[in-house]
């Protein structure tokens, strides 16, 4: 009803079910699959264990191969792989599906130029049509890449998962994180600059390297000055005069840092945390300058002393300290309100510093040139047991347990992943949205079998129609006000848009519209309606009228209620459209209240193409 | 550590701290300050506001928003009327979400007209048409959107109506009567090198001249003369050619001008213009039948840097009932200034109430108004009064969210 909608929030209970029916859904699929990969190792060893027997060898037992692993490597690789768990797990908070879009990622990207926000729209608009299913996707992608670069140390399957883990970082920091706000006004380190995706996506291309690239100090070296020139430039542009950080308060507001700050504070979060980080936003805005000049200062101390190489070990205790008081007083932990993604850049920031330190302070003493390409495509045969009389030697007699055990838990999470990946590229190219919205904000249709209404009316050109005129035509019947200002265009625009859904089939539907205004009913200004509406040229849309009493008696055999509010408001009626099959019975109800965007009015249409067609083929 | 290595760790270090040093100098002045006022050059002409009052010799209208302001779907504009010594009545025209804004026509004689400005997805303005002073409303439409001018519809004899709307920059149409035929009169577009001394950018106001012609107000992009344009001899084509009849304004090179009000009053038609020259902005009112050279011009009112027009008044008064009334603000400050009619010279009412945000004329009274919500608090200056007395409440029953 115009002027009392109910747009789905995130809280909405019925799209938090279908997004945990998803994840069990999905998550059913994984521990069979799970189930079935931890059959097989347990065949292949159960194999090996009668082969161990009947030829009186040794059970084949997990080989090492390889030397270790270089210690940055394992930090990164172990580190990164952990928050890409802890962000999966954060996707599994339930006001992700609803909240994600409208909260995350259009405010990201609301700054930024348009190109950026074009970018970031596309993503909105997919996850808002549908999004159950991208919810449920984003948790298996990243549950999975974390597993994955868990599971996976060495060789091909590790470098593998630093790839797929920078190529969805890539994703989030581009679609998710509007490049970081790296184009947006108010860039700062402080906040999360350049974006804690990128800093995945560096770490994944890291851990994508071969393994030489670690045996030396050069990439560490490189990890470290590349740290440094970014935090020199951050430090800059934290002191740029004219960007508002070095005023705690302007004209008795809380300047931008003190502001950032604030809001915040004002996240959905415990008490106790919502209150440290207010309390810091109070000592900014009474301190503006003197902050700002400390994290000048430090960001361009650590800054320097990366690049030069020199006081390493000093300069990385100092961004981890600077980096966790940042994390906690002013990242807010970056995890709060029920849609946080990730734990914000701080930590993968240290992280990555602590890696490249490592690089350049513990180099392996030697790496085996061989470990490139040994482990995983044909691990080195054990020494042969005894052949048994009359017996030759199969694959699963003799096979790495531990690289078959390593392997199948890498299949298994690649199989996470592309339970994630499938879903999500269908909702990207489906630009359909699920009709689950629309019944999420209106509820299921009701199925309905009885005589429709009679009505005697004339259309927009002034021509009588009736319900008998329509007979042998699936009719969706709705009521609208010419001269409404919110919903009645939409639920309009949605019955266009379920014309185009049916193609062909719509020949046999009509749309049609009931006056739905006591004063406002005339033939003209139904024209002017379709006019506003690109409805005019529409061949099955009917707009109908009468006169007041005529109407009067209609609006009630179909129970709508319209009622004239005083002092300027909008004529208040029902939002309900009916599906009347080609024997004029009544088939179906909709409440057709609009929800909040442009992915709920899809969603309605959906529904009410599917509803038609169900009607017309029952 | 070696010489080498210190001498690198020293010229880093210097590096920044000189980088530090002249950000934080320059840092230190407030570099993100832009508030001010502009600079008298960059200063546009002072523009029309919707809130309104237009008073003949049976009623005095007043148009202004209440409800929550800050809202665009919780405001919503109301139209009261007054007769004689009656009090003020709320007469909103119903059926329509009216949040984009309200027009009226109000003629000495004939059936009120108020028309809707547009508003989220509406794109046409809805028409009503009062022939009981505002208890009942007949519907009808225009085909596009209404301009949001207060002088955007015009009533004249015979229940003619000329209606300016947003189509082809601004066009003026014209109605036999019916509120649902609508015939184009002349375009912004097609007024371009027509109208030379004035080079209109767009149409500010309709209203009827003496001759029952169309008499319309613009907004003029150079000449010595207010935008009042109107129709001459016919072209050899049988076309209608327009002209600038306005009154002429002394300005300078890059004088910009605007016509903020133009109505059909008991003196014949009344006007208020707006004159930019330079850093300099006035107000001027004037009187007259529509031609060239028989304009009363009132003495310029100079209009402070930092002040704004909030709302004007035209009609009633203490002299022949041709008094123009304009309510300025700046920021919290207000200001009432009137001009009593052809002749008369501008005069500053006392302060009116706080928060004041609309000004009417009652016969000899001048009111203010107030906007509380849904209450609007009525104030009233009687003609010589040294002080404002509050002589009424009038409660709306806005419903809130109904637009929404």
């Amino acid at each position: 009803m115009p002027g009392m909608g109910a747009p789905a929030g995130a809280g909405n209970s019925s799209i938090i079910g279908l997004f945990h029916t998803a994840l069990l859904r999905q998550g059913a699929l994984i521990l069979l699959v799970a189930v079935l990969l931890f059959v097989a190792w347990n065949g292949l060893r159960s194999l090996q264990y009668r082969r161990a027997v009947a030829g009186g060898g040794p059970l084949p037992a997990p080989r090492r191969a390889l030397g270790p692993e270089p210690v940055a490597r394992r930090v990164l690789r172990i580190g990164f792989g952990l928050l890409w768990i802890v962000d999966g797990l954060l996707q599994l908070q339930p006001g992700m599906p609803l909240g994600l879009s409208s909260d995350v990622l259009q405010p990201a990207a609301s700054s930024s130029p348009g190109w950026v926000q074009s970018l970031v729209g596309f993503a909105a608009g997919t996850w808002s049509r549908h999004p159950t299913e991208a919810a449920a996707s984003a948790v298996w992608i990243q549950l999975g890449i974390g597993v994955l670069v868990l599971v996976a140390p060495r060789g091909r399957w590790s470098r593998a998962a630093g790839l797929v883990g920078a190529g969805w970082g890539l994703v989030v920091w581009v679609f998710g994180e509007a490049l970081g706000g790296l184009f947006a006004p108010g860039l700062t380190v402080l906040f999360g600059a350049p974006g804690a995706a990128l800093l995945y996506v560096v770490a994944g291309g890291l851990v994508a390297l071969p393994e030489r690239a670690w045996t030396t100090r050069r990439l560490g070296r490189a990890v470290i000055g590349s740290i440094g020139a970014f935090l020199l430039v951050m430090a800059a542009m934290q002191a740029w005069p004219g960007r508002g950080f070095w005023q705690g308060t302007v004209g008795g507001r809380p300047g931008t840092l003190a502001g950032m700050v604030h809001q915040m504070a004002t996240t959905p979060q415990p008490s106790w945390m919502a209150s440290i980080v207010s309390s810091f936003g109070s000592f900014v805005g009474t301190n503006g300058f003197a902050v700002n000049l400390f994290a000048v200062i430090v960001l361009a101390a650590i800054g320097a002393a990366f690049v030069s190489g020199r006081m390493l070990y000093p300069a990385l205790v100092a961004l981890m300290a600077f980096g966790l008081a940042d994390w906690l007083l002013v990242e807010d932990l970056g995890v709060w309100g029920g849609t946080g993604t990730d734990p914000n850049s701080m930590i993968p920031l240290v992280l990555l510093a602590v890696g490249g330190y490592l690089a350049v302070t513990r180099v392996p003493a030697e790496v085996a040139e061989a470990t490139e390409a040994a482990p995983e495509p044909a691990p080195a045969p054990t020494p042969a047991p005894a052949e048994p009389t009359g017996h030759s030697r199969r694959w699963w007699e003799w096979v790495d347990p531990g690289y078959a055990g390593r392997m199948a838990a890498a299949l298994g999470a690649l199989f996470v992943v592309s339970v994630g990946t499938a879903p999500m590229v269908a909702a990207v190219t489906d630009s359909r949205a699920d009709p689950a919205l629309a019944e999420s904000v209106d509820g299921p249709p009701v199925v309905t079998d009885g005589p429709a209404p009679a009505f005697h009316l004339v259309d927009q050109a002034g021509r009588p129609v009736s319900l008998a005129d329509l007979r042998g035509y699936t009719v969706a019947l709705t009521f609208l006000d010419p001269v409404c200002t919110t919903d009645c265009p939409v639920i309009a625009q949605e019955f266009r848009v379920a014309d185009q859904m049916l193609g062909p089939s719509a020949d046999r539907v009509r749309f049609v519209a009931i006056a739905t205004n006591p004063d406002y009913h005339s033939v003209g200004v139904l024209a002017a309606f379709d006019r506003q509406e690109g409805l005019d040229a529409q061949s099955n849309w009917l707009f109908l009228t009468g006169t007041e009493p005529v109407l009067q008696t209609v609006w009630d055999e179909y129970g709508v209620g319209a009622d004239v509010a005083p002092a300027g408001g909008m004529v208040a009626h029902s939002d309900v459209t009916y599906v009347i099959d080609g024997s004029g019975s009544t088939r179906r109800v909709l409440d057709s209240d609009p929800g909040a965007g442009d992915a709920d009015h899809t969603s309605f249409s959906s529904l009410l193409a599917s509803e038609l067609t169900q009607v017309m083929h029952p | 550590m070696t010489r080498r290595a210190l001498a690198s760790v020293a010229g880093v270090a210097a590096v920044v701290v000189v980088v530090i040093v002249i950000v934080v100098v320059s840092g230190g002045s407030n570099g993100s300050d832009t508030s001010g006022s502009p600079s008298p050059g960059t200063a546009s002409v002072p523009t029309s506001p919707l809130i309104s009052s237009v008073a003949t010799a049976a009623r005095t209208s007043l148009l202004l928003p209440m409800g929550r302001l800050g809202d665009p779907a919780n405001t919503f504009w109301e139209l009261f009327l007054r007769s004689g010594s009656s009090s003020w009545k709320l007469a909103t025209p119903p059926g329509v979400a009216d949040n984009g804004g309200l027009v009226v026509a109000v003629p000495s004689a004939g059936p009120l007209t108020a028309g809707f400005l547009t508003s989220a997805d509406l794109t046409f303005s809805p028409l009503a048409q009062s022939v009981d002073g505002g208890s009942t409303w007949s519907p009808g439409e225009l085909p596009t959107a209404l301009v949001g001018a207060p002088d955007a519809l015009a009533s004249g004899g015979a229940g003619r109506l000329l209606a300016l709307v947003a189509h082809s920059g601004q066009t003026v149409l014209s109605s036999a009567g019916s509120l649902t035929s609508w015939a184009p009169v002349v375009s912004t577009r097609s007024l371009t090198g027509q109208v030379a001394d004035c080079r209109p950018t767009s149409l500010t106001a309709v209203s009827f001249g003496p001759t029952g012609g169309p008499l319309l107000g613009a907004r003029c992009a150079a000449g010595d003369r207010l935008g009042v344009l109107s129709t001459g001899p016919d072209s050899p084509a049988g076309r209608p050619v327009w002209e600038d009849v306005g009154p002429a304004v002394a300005g300078t090179a890059g004088t910009r001008t605007t016509v903020l009000r133009l109505d059909d009053t008991v003196v014949g038609t009344a006007g208020l213009g707006a004159v930019r020259s330079g850093p300099h902005a006035w107000l001027v009112a004037f009187w007259g039948p529509g031609a060239i050279g028989q304009w009363v011009q009132s003495r310029r009112l100079a209009l402070p840097t930092g002040w704004s027009v909030l709302a004007t008044a035209v009609g009633g008064g203490s002299g022949t009932g041709g008094a123009e009334t304009v309510l300025l603000g700046a920021r919290s400050e207000r200001s009432v200034v009137q001009v009593a009619g052809p002749g008369s010279a501008w005069v500053t009412l006392p302060i009116p109430p706080a928060g004041s945000g609309a000004v009417a004329v009652v016969g000899t009274e001048t009111d203010a108004f107030v906007v509380g919500g849904s209450r609007l608090a009525v104030w009233a200056l009687a003609s010589g009064a040294t002080g404002w007395s509050r002589t009424a409440t009038v409660t709306v029953p806005i419903q809130y969210g109904s637009s929404s």
